[in-house]
């Protein structure tokens, strides 16, 4: 086997015609400050009229050097940096670290935690399938469906706030459960959002789903093809409105979704409306595994794994036993080495897969983080998508990759 | 603190192995088809194949590594047709020689099956550039570039991604280099302290 | 000097103070209703229900930093809001807001003017209007403002094109261009069998009804057709380099366009002033209401055309619907007249 690497041949081009063609050409700078960039993205357009024949998108906007971060804090302190990547979906990125870290140490949260967990990561993801739908509609002009969407997401955010007292930089997820336990109203509200969210989403298509000026902005706009969506590495999505299954939940099952009955929704042309589509089922699917979990879950039992070394010990049984304050002491203090070795763990964020690539050296501080932030490389189709477009489409492009900045630049 | 921690199982399987998803194939490397294969067809660039947590990684050399990924890619046995990351690591602290590790992660979609290749290198040394085998390559070796300063060969755009283009201050995630900077941060508009006087709005 | 002149340029100044008026309120109305079917509350802090929110807004424009872009045509960049500004409420003046009424023993007609072109004049200062647009887009040397100047050039030359075809089965059927002429032959009363109903143009012309809806929409340049400003494209478009009180120009034009064009629109096709019981400007006002309600809720609802299909849908749908009209129109009026 050999490689064939193609080289491009140089094109001679005359210089009146290069002339030409700059002048018939208009660079536009969309962004970092633009309403429908998302954040601080910034697209470097090459326009003629309102074509696109050119596209660079420009990062780093909110860069914050996560990665070097992790290598500097214990384990448990980078939790709170995950929120800060993916701030709409914050109990996702918990979620992947901790099951990163929970694996490096070889351990696993009790049965009723991981439910916990489950449903937290849904709802999340829900929550962030609501603010890329409103944002996405209202890049496209439909004004009204930001404010329909986020009241719907204000329920998800209440949840998280009896749940953890955050509304969106949670913190949720500890290492080996849950230290703290779980309020009783809880399963009650996430039972009320379950009941009330589908004849929302109901609402919501009834205003776009037929609607002939969505279809037209949408239809056939962003074609991705399913091949180069396998090789652009897309995820979520963006791959599966072009057709293909990979959805980490149902391929490398984490957590229970082995033990969930969900279907992954699959887009069959690749473009602006199957993504839309893919993204209004995946709700639905969110839902139903919600719902799920509240049946399946155990009533009673552990919420944390009391003897590890790797988990801090419960708040209750610090303030009585010597054993454990002394424990907690030196978990607070030191922290806790996990073995030397390296993990890979993805998760399905709401928005692809998100990776987390842990290395540990056997110190409390982990040698490298690395993230896998799914909307940064998903963010790669759009040069694909945007050549030949229009000015407008590069908005309805950018909304659907559904991107959040914090986690594109990290 | 005992490796092989069994604690906190699901109830429903007592005693497994918690993190044996299954999910990397065969845990032996003797028994995984694509240490095989690799070992099989590149007998001079296959170094080790290293198995943690059921995760298996295959060492190579760095000049075989395009042809490895090829090899992996498109062998129908194997298939692994999908980058899920491709990263850097610096080993300074680890290990004296050679100093980076490139970190390919790569899943197969028909198989569902991950793998890990890793290269060793040294600071300098050109890096086989992915982006032939996978487009999604491009953005992820653009940032190991900014990151890391690794140099891959045959990438069609090696620029910073994340730092600014004009960013003079090396890689960051390279282990020697200080958390905060090589330089002292200035606050913007703090350069020369002075007491505060209130200052009539010019027009530029 | 003419008793007959000074009363006419007495009503001009009280019909443009009342656009004004209107106008400032139409965009607390605009609010309250967007507010409503958003499921907010909108303005609710200045003054009783929020009623002196437009107040606190142009007080607020009015002293707000003015600022002119280093590198914009200055001159050209002053002049285009006045351009905008001046011109949006000079098309009211042809608008009949009924009868004539005494007022100290002069008689006072309720229109400034009845020209015999009226129609037209109204189509002519509509399209002059745009020249703001276009003048602030190209001096704002900003590439999204001259986007959107261009933008708004092609959209507007191509819907005049559409709401001036649109107006011609009404001419067709009334035999006259001018305002007062069209509303008094509304005003006669139909009777088909045992139904009285008014001679409204809508009955008559209801595909041109729909036309002259869609393209007047388009020509104010108001949701889903507000290409030109597309602040989740443009960010603004033509007025994304103005502040202040220059904003508000553009903003007050765009406002008395929209009531001028729906005032417009129920006198061409709703009969005016006639109504049920009592005749009067009140049912010009309701009838301009629901033209006003219409735009608002087609913001709230519906997401903004594309360039290409906006071209598209005035050249390939509305041109042959709009002709075919006209065609039809005619054949049926020389039928009547006994002319086939």
């Amino acid at each position: 086997m050999s490689l064939e690497i193609s080289q491009g041949t140089p094109v001679e081009i005359s210089e009146e015609r290069a002339l030409t063609d700059s002048r018939r050409q208009m660079v536009l700078n969309m962004g970092p400050q633009h309403p429908s960039t998302h954040g601080v993205l910034r697209v470097i357009l090459t326009m003629e009229g309102e074509t696109i024949v050119g596209c660079d998108p420009v990062l780093g906007y909110l860069h914050r050097g996560v990665e070097k971060l992790g290598e500097t804090h214990r384990y448990s302190q980078f939790v709170p940096w995950t929120d800060r990547t993916d701030y709409v979906a914050a109990p996702s990125n918990n979620l992947g670290y901790i099951l990163a870290v929970e694996r490096l140490c070889g351990i696993e949260a009790p049965e009723r935690a991981t439910y916990w967990r489950m449903i937290m990561g849904e709802l999340a993801r829900l929550a962030s399938h609501l603010v890329w739908l409103g944002t996405h509609a209202l890049d496209i002009g439909a004004l009204s469906m930001s404010l329909y969407c986020f009241r719907e997401r204000e329920l998800i955010l209440d949840i998280f706030e009896t749940f953890c007292g955050a509304r969106l930089t949670t913190n949720m997820m500890e290492m080996g459960g849950f230290s703290r336990p779980i309020p009783d109203n809880l399963p009650g509200m996430v039972r009320d959002f379950c009941n009330i969210f589908p004849e929302k989403q109901v609402e919501y298509e009834s205003l776009l789903s037929a609607n002939p000026i969505w279809l037209s902005r949408t239809r056939g706009v962003g074609v991705i093809e399913p091949d180069a969506a396998i090789s652009m590495s897309l995820t979520g999505a963006c791959l599966r409105g072009s057709g293909i299954n990979y959805d980490v939940r149902k391929a490398t099952p984490y957590l229970y979704y082995d033990r969930m009955d969900f279907e992954v929704p699959l887009g069959t042309r690749g473009d602006v409306y199957d993504r839309y589509l893919v993204r209004m089922e995946e709700m639905r699917q969110s839902i139903s595994i919600i719902e799920q979990c509240l049946d399946q879950m155990p009533t009673d039992g552990p919420l944390s794994l009391t003897e590890s070394p790797y988990v801090i010990p419960p708040h209750d049984s610090v303030m009585k036993t010597a054993e454990d304050m002394q424990r907690h002491f030196i978990w607070v203090i030191k922290g806790f080495s996990p073995p030397k070795g390296e993990v890979y763990q993805a998760i399905e964020h709401s928005k692809g897969e998100l990776g987390y690539y842990v290395v540990s050296d056997g110190t409390p501080i982990p040698y490298r983080v690395r993230l896998r932030t799914p909307d940064f490389v998903n963010l790669q189709s759009l040069p694909y998508m945007a050549q030949g477009a229009a000015l407008a489409d590069v908005v309805a492009l950018i909304g659907t990759i559904d991107i959040v900045l914090g986690s594109v630049d990290r | 603190m005992a490796e092989e921690q069994q604690t906190g199982g699901p109830a429903d399987s007592p005693g497994r192995r918690i993190w044996a998803t299954g999910h990397w194939g065969p845990t032996e490397p003797e028994e995984h088809p694509a240490v095989i294969a690799v070992r099989e067809r590149f007998p001079d660039s296959f170094v080790d194949a290293v198995n943690f947590r059921d995760e298996m990684t295959i060492r190579v050399d760095r000049p075989a590594l395009r042809e490895i990924v090829l090899f992996l890619r498109d062998e129908s046995s194997l298939r692994y047709n999908f980058l899920s990351d491709l990263t850097a690591v610096d080993m300074l602290r680890l290990r004296d020689n050679p100093r980076f590790d490139v970190v390919v992660q790569l899943y197969s979609i028909p198989r569902r099956q991950r793998l890990r290749v890793k290269a060793a290198f040294n600071d300098g040394d050109p890096v086989p550039s992915m982006t032939l085998l996978y487009e999604g390559a491009n953005w992820l070796e653009r940032e190991a570039y900014d990151m890391f300063g690794i140099v891959f060969e045959g990438h069609p755009d090696l620029r910073r991604m994340l730092l600014p283009d004009d960013w003079d201050e090396g890689h960051p995630l390279r282990k020697d280099y200080p958390l905060r900077g090589y330089r002292e941060y200035v606050q913007p508009g703090f350069e020369n302290p002075a007491p505060r006087v209130r200052s009539r709005f010019r027009r530029p | 000097m003419d008793a007959n002149l000074l009363s006419s340029y007495i009503f001009a100044v009280v019909v443009l103070n009342v656009l004004l008026g209107l106008m400032a309120y139409m965009t607390y109305l605009e609010r309250k209703l967007m507010a409503a079917m958003q499921d907010r509350v909108g303005p609710n802090r200045t003054g009783p229900v929020g009623l002196l929110q437009p107040i606190a807004d142009g007080i607020k424009l009015l002293v707000k930093e003015d600022i002119i872009p280093k590198h914009a045509d200055r001159r050209i960049f002053l002049l285009a809001p006045l351009l905008s500004f001046v011109l949006a409420p000079v098309a009211a003046a042809v608008i009949p807001f009924g009868d004539s009424i005494t007022v100290f023993g002069h008689e006072v007609n309720l229109y400034v003017a009845d020209i015999n072109v009226a129609a037209l004049y109204f189509l002519a200062i509509g399209s002059m209007g745009v020249y703001g647009i276009i003048l602030g887009g190209y001096a704002s040397a900003n590439r999204y403002s001259l986007l959107g100047g261009l933008r708004s050039a092609a959209q507007v030359i191509s819907y005049e094109i559409i709401l001036g075809l649109s107006l011609v089965g009404v001419f067709i059927l009334s035999g006259s261009l001018s305002l007062v002429e069209i509303v008094n032959q509304q005003s006669e009363t139909l009777h088909l069998g045992p139904l009285q109903l008014p001679n409204w143009f809508i009955l008559s012309q209801p595909l041109a009804f729909v036309i002259f809806l869609i393209a007047a929409v388009a020509e104010t340049n108001r949701a889903p057709f507000d290409l030109p400003e597309a602040e989740t494209e443009l960010i603004g478009g033509f007025h994304t380099e103005y502040s202040g009180f220059r904003f508000s120009f553009f903003f007050l034009a765009e406002y008395i366009s929209m009531i001028v064009i729906s005032l417009f629109g129920a006198t061409i096709f709703l009969g005016g002033t006639d109504g049920p019981i009592r005749d009067g400007v009140w049912w010009l006002a309701l009838k301009a209401f629901i033209f006003l309600f219409f735009y608002i809720w087609l913001r709230t609802t519906v997401p903004r055309f594309r360039y290409d299909q906006l071209m598209g849908l005035a050249w390939k749908v509305l041109l042959p619907l709009v002709l075919i009209n006209i065609l039809l129109t005619g054949f049926i009026r020389l039928w009547g007249l006994g002319m086939l």
